[in-house]
């Protein structure tokens, strides 16, 4: 179904805002298909990463190379086809909430469509446009939830509808920002390994963010470990000392109520 | 990242830096200055009110001339009376009426439809070359001016007011029902479009941002995900200022134009106080059955939005 996996190459990139730096030179290349999870304490830069990755942001210095492309030499119209390929998957699921999980998943398209033709599809879906939609929401587990108003639908339901519409975009990557924070152990490890699962039958590549360092180490092959904005670790899981994951977390005088 | 600033400072210090809220103040004292101005500077004395000759005029004016005309001096019943009112209401009231309801409508109709279209130029959120949080891409000047010159629209429309409209466009356009509605439907567009683009701006931002950064266009994240969010509310505004029409229709009759207004007109002109005031009772329930239906209609809206 997908093409291929996105591969990401951040170079030397920095992310300021107004009051603060929230990447200092991060450099991090991902390859095609690689499973990296984002590890690192709150406020550290994970999120942001995720945003830039996601070419939701651009970086205040150094480039973000997509597939070898530099995103800040591309055309609006260039932009837009390129974030379409990346399927991001928001910590608040980010869906529109009165409109139908059918209606949210065929916005997954947006990217690629004129506005008649997205008009047509959104408010008209045809018969081959829905099953699709109704097949993907089976993949990812709440088939029965197609017709239903996203406001109406469980935490866990809507981050499978998040799931489905980054999946309709058919897109090289997903970008998942906090996939498991606000769910139980026992539908965490559902969650990750349905989005090891997609990646693998796909060939997406998966960038996820999470706080579980057993969590990452189990579904993921790449950790990479950010502190203050600083890549501090980066390599696959294996070769990570369990004193490095300790060092990453430790908490310094005057930071806990940061 | 350092310790916060605050953790080594006395109580008397913490409280000496704590946020204060002044506004509250400000507005109290502007209220006392305002009203000392009004005291002194205003040409507004109570002398003028004559209490006691005004009184007199009042009970003259309910004894004798609300008393319907063809009755008076002599004995009626409250048949006569229903009689005499249904003929006014038959030969100017109801007619009136619909005609104040159908100005008011089409009024409401099309500056709803003209603030729909602009309120997309005013709205901080999508009128920018960065729309709904994009994080990519520079401001740009012409946005701006965009932005600015539609914001003034919206300001200057709202600021004359439906009378002045009217007055001006009768002038230009003669006394047919355009003067009436358009000038109720310039009025309103300025403000149904300034408070549809603020509530544009207050749509929770994560969804729109997540449509722009798969992808969407502007105009994919405002037909698809913003208008959704916001139209319950923005039909709560219409449906608030429709009652505002179909009032200001009634009085703006006066300047000629075939509404309730106009009849009232015409009777007060001809010192039949009566009719006026059967008249005015008509204009009172028309408004009172809008708020009614308004009020029903925007009831269920927010339980919707």
């Amino acid at each position: 179904m997908s093409t291929h996996g996105c591969s990401f190459d951040l170079r030397s990139a920095t992310l300021s805002f107004a009051d603060r730096v929230a990447l200092q030179a991060v450099s991090v290349s991902i390859q095609a298909g690689e499973r990296v999870a984002l590890v690192g304490p709150s406020g550290a830069g994970k999120t942001s990463l995720l945003r830039l990755l996601g070419a939701a942001v651009a970086p205040t210095q150094g480039a973000l190379l997509l597939d070898g492309r530099d995103l800040a030499q591309l055309t609006t119209q260039q932009l837009r086809t390129e974030r379409a390929r990346l399927g991001f998957v928001h910590q608040d699921y980010a869906l529109v909430p009165n409109m139908r999980a059918l209606q949210n998943v065929l916005m997954g398209r947006l990217g690629t469509q004129s506005l008649v033709a997205a008009v047509r599809s959104v408010f008209w879906p045809s018969a081959e446009e829905e099953s699709a939609v109704h097949a993907l929401l089976q993949r990812v587990g709440i088939g029965d939830r197609l017709y239903q108003r996203v406001d109406t639908l469980s935490g866990g339901e809507r981050q499978r509808v998040a799931i489905a519409r980054a999946l309709y975009q058919t897109p090289g990557a997903l970008l998942c920002d906090e996939p498991v924070a606000s769910v139980d152990p026992a539908r965490a490890r559902d969650v990750l390994a349905l989005l090891r699962d997609l990646s693998t039958e796909r060939g997406l590549t998966l960038v996820a963010s999470l706080h579980d360092l057993q969590l990452a180490q189990q579904y993921f092959d790449r950790l990479i470990g950010l502190r203050h904005g600083v890549v501090v670790l980066d390599g696959p899981v294996g070769s990570i000392s369990a004193q490095a994951l300790t060092d990453l977390y430790r908490m310094e005088a005057g930071e806990a109520l940061a | 990242m350092s310790p916060l600033p605050h953790a080594q400072l006395s109580l008397h210090e913490l409280k000496r830096r704590r946020p204060r809220e002044r506004l509250v103040q400000i507005t109290l004292l502007l209220l006392v200055l305002l009203t000392c101005y009004a005291w002194t500077c205003g040409d507004i004395h109570l002398d003028d009110l004559d209490l006691a000759r005004r009184t007199e005029n009042l009970e003259r004016f309910v004894q004798e001339d609300l008393a319907p005309y063809s009755l008076r001096d002599q004995e009626h019943s409250w048949t006569d009376v229903a009689a005499w009112a249904w003929t006014i209401a038959v030969t100017r009231g109801f007619e009136g009426a619909l005609q104040t309801l159908a100005m008011a409508t089409v009024a409401i109709t099309l500056s709803a439809m003209v603030a729909f279209l602009l309120l997309w130029c005013a709205a901080r959120t999508s009128a920018t070359a960065r729309p709904y949080g994009d994080g990519r891409g520079r401001e740009t000047f012409a946005w701006r001016v965009v932005r600015l010159s539609t914001t003034a629209l919206f300001v200057y429309l709202r600021a004359i007011p439906e009378y002045i409209w009217a007055f001006l466009l009768v002038a230009m356009l003669g006394p047919s029902a355009w003067p009436l509605i358009l000038a109720l439907a310039i009025h309103n567009s300025g403000i149904l479009g300034r408070l549809g683009a603020e509530t544009v701006e207050n749509l929770p931002p994560r969804p729109l941002t997540a449509l722009r950064t798969l992808g969407a266009t502007r105009t994919h994240i405002a037909l698809f995900a913003a208008t959704p969010g916001f139209l319950s509310r923005f039909l709560l505004y219409v449906f608030y200022r429709y009652e505002t029409c179909v009032r200001e229709a009634t009085v703006l009759g006066m300047l000629g134009i075939a509404s309730l207004g106009y009849w009232i007109e015409d009777v007060r002109t001809k010192r039949y106080y009566d009719e006026m005031v059967l008249l005015v009772a008509m204009g009172a329930l028309l408004v009172l059955c809008v708020d009614l239906l308004s009020a029903w209609v925007r009831r269920r809206l927010r339980q919707a939005s």
